[in-house]
């Protein structure tokens, strides 16, 4: 594989300003001057192999990623966030970038280039977007009735990879649109949850990301979804997200009558409703609210209780019998193809999955006993040529 | 006093796939075993913490690579395809002039095209078997023992004899 060596000087910037770390805060961990760190960034001087390593450690990214990676997205969110998960978050977005490098390795690799996703649309209102939804659910091949499998079938048709990761429990999406486009959500959530967050995912992707903002005039590439963020972009995404798997002119016949619209109020109708779309309550409720069965203020009669959010996870993929939901399918072959191939290690494979090694093992061992059981329990055609004899 | 220095997979395979720690204790009267913390690192089945945490207490000194060996553009070609362990084991191999055990055939072409001297569970399993520590049909009984806990070779022929299946995988 070819190296770019000679842009190590700015993927040390760059990625020093990715983790967050000033040059005197980096030169510290290394116990190297500052003016090392500014001279190793200018290109005058080189870092040796053991500075190298040392660099890749203490800016906590893999050595492949600072010495090889060329497409480094900056998953950034929109909005400042505090959260008591803020060293989780961070630790997720830097592996989303370093996932985004690994789709970009094994194609190279393999000798493929990764497909683009070529639709694109404008937000141009809300009054507009049932018809613009609707386009998209129709060149998308989707029913008005989508399940998360589905979802993530039709975006895979349209070559945008999803990662179902375990991420930190506030983290709900994340979007990538460059030479390929990939999405991220969050494992830890419900089914229901992680449906809608795709959809939203999909609209930053369709509508945001790889174009100029009016704003800033800069082209954005990636798209960070927290949850309970005011961000407009965030609204816009929320709204087609709602719009495609609650279709407002499907809502607006359940409630025309004043009888359906009372048994709404019942919370165990309210739940069958929201499984009928496959989305969760509090979507269903908000999405309500917009036809004025509820009102925003009832919402405390609706979800009572206190959630406590689960700890945010030390891996990505932590369960060898979930890699084949949580890895996107096309990837995950691609990679298994690889390293079937000898091209990658065992080791690299679980790197480029993130998941820790005994469990890529273990992954490995049942999908080879699976192979043994599907030969040996295959037709058998030496009785068949026997037969015909 | 040869020094032979272990990959991930090779400690799995002389650990909890292979049982050959009977092995580890006749390599280590001829031989320096060692490994690297990167390689330990790597070692995190919390099911097998203390079990691995023993063998290594017992076979293994842990040594970490005081010079890197390799430039910068060697070690991005290695880095996009292998992972830490693999690459701090093939460093301190070059750096003691060892013989580092891989069992990963991507690490062992690194390990040719680099100078690198390697063997694997399989190579030492025939030195075993040259030096009488174990017998024939137990080495291949070995062989299939971890082929069942993935080890990805070829599993030996029932008529097979441990040379003849040397030179099938070969």
């Amino acid at each position: 594989m070819s190296t770019k060596q000679h842009n190590l000087p700015a993927r040390i910037a760059e990625i020093r300003a990715l983790v967050e770390l000033s040059q005197a805060q980096l030169a510290n961990k290394l116990g190297v001057s500052t003016s090392l760190v500014s001279h190793w960034e200018k290109g005058t001087r080189t870092p040796s192999g053991s500075q190298t390593l040392d660099l890749a450690r203490h800016m906590g990214v893999a050595l492949d990623y600072l010495l090889n990676a060329e497409i480094r997205p900056h998953f950034q969110p929109r909005t400042c966030v505090t959260s008591p998960d803020q060293d989780a978050i961070d630790r997720t977005l830097l592996d989303a970038s370093m996932q985004v490098h690994y789709l970009d390795t094994a194609h190279r690799l393999a000798g493929k280039a990764p497909a683009p996703f070529s639709l694109c649309a404008d937000f141009d209102s809300f009054d507009n977007l049932a018809n613009i939804t609707s386009h998209l659910r129709d060149t998308l091949k989707l029913n008005r009735r989508v399940t998360l499998d589905e979802l993530k079938q039709a975006l895979s048709e349209w070559n945008i990879y999803v990662f179902d990761w375990q991420m930190p429990w506030h983290l709900s999406g994340l979007s990538f649109r460059g030479a390929f486009s990939v999405i991220f959500i969050n494992y830890k959530h419900t089914p229901a949850r992680r449906l809608f967050t795709l959809a939203h995912e999909f609209a930053h992707v369709v509508f945001h990301l790889g174009r100029e903002q009016t704003e800033t005039k800069e082209r954005m590439s990636t798209a960070v979804s927290l949850a309970s963020c005011r961000d407009p972009i965030e609204k816009q995404a929320n709204a087609f997200a709602a719009e495609l798997l609650m279709p407002r002119a499907d809502l607006e016949k359940l409630v025309k009558t004043s009888d359906s619209r009372s048994r709404l109020r019942d919370p165990a109708c309210l739940e069958a409703v929201a499984q009928h779309f496959n989305v969760s309550r509090d979507a269903i409720f908000y999405r309500l609210t917009q036809l004025d069965v509820f009102r925003w203020t009832e919402k405390s009669t609706y979800f009572v209780g206190k959630f406590t959010p689960p700890a945010a996870p030390e891996h990505r993929v932590e369960d060898p019998k979930k890699i084949d939901r949580q890895v996107d399918p096309r990837f995950r072959d691609l990679a298994l193809s690889l390293h079937q191939a000898d091209k990658i290690s065992t080791g690299k494979l679980a790197e480029w999955f993130f998941a820790p090694r005994h469990v890529m093992e273990e992954y490995l061992t049942e999908l080879s006993s699976a192979k043994e059981n599907a030969i040996s329990e295959g037709p058998n055609h030496e009785e068949e040529l026997a037969a015909a004899d | 006093m040869q020094t032979l220095v272990y990959d991930t997979a090779a400690i799995f395979n002389f650990g909890h796939r292979g049982d050959l720690a009977l092995l580890l204790e006749k390599l280590s009267k001829g031989h320096t075993l060692l490994t690297t913390p990167a390689v330990v690192a790597e070692i995190t089945d919390p099911g097998r913490a203390t079990y691995y945490k023993k063998l290594l207490a017992d076979w293994f000194e842990i040594k970490s690579v005081s010079a890197i060996p390799f430039d910068t553009t060697t070690l991005a070609a290695l880095s996009s395809i292998l992972d830490p362990g693999e690459i701090s084991v093939l460093m301190l191999a070059k750096e003691l002039e060892a013989t580092a055990v891989l069992d990963e055939k991507a690490a062992r072409r690194e390990a040719d095209g680099l100078a690198v001297k390697f063997t694997g569970t399989l190579g030492l399993l025939q030195l075993a078997l040259k030096r009488k520590w174990v017998k024939e049909p137990e080495c291949l009984t070995r062989v299939r023992q971890l082929c069942d806990r993935g080890f990805r070779i070829p599993r030996p022929a029932p008529h097979h004899t441990f040379a003849e299946y040397i030179l099938t995988v070969q």
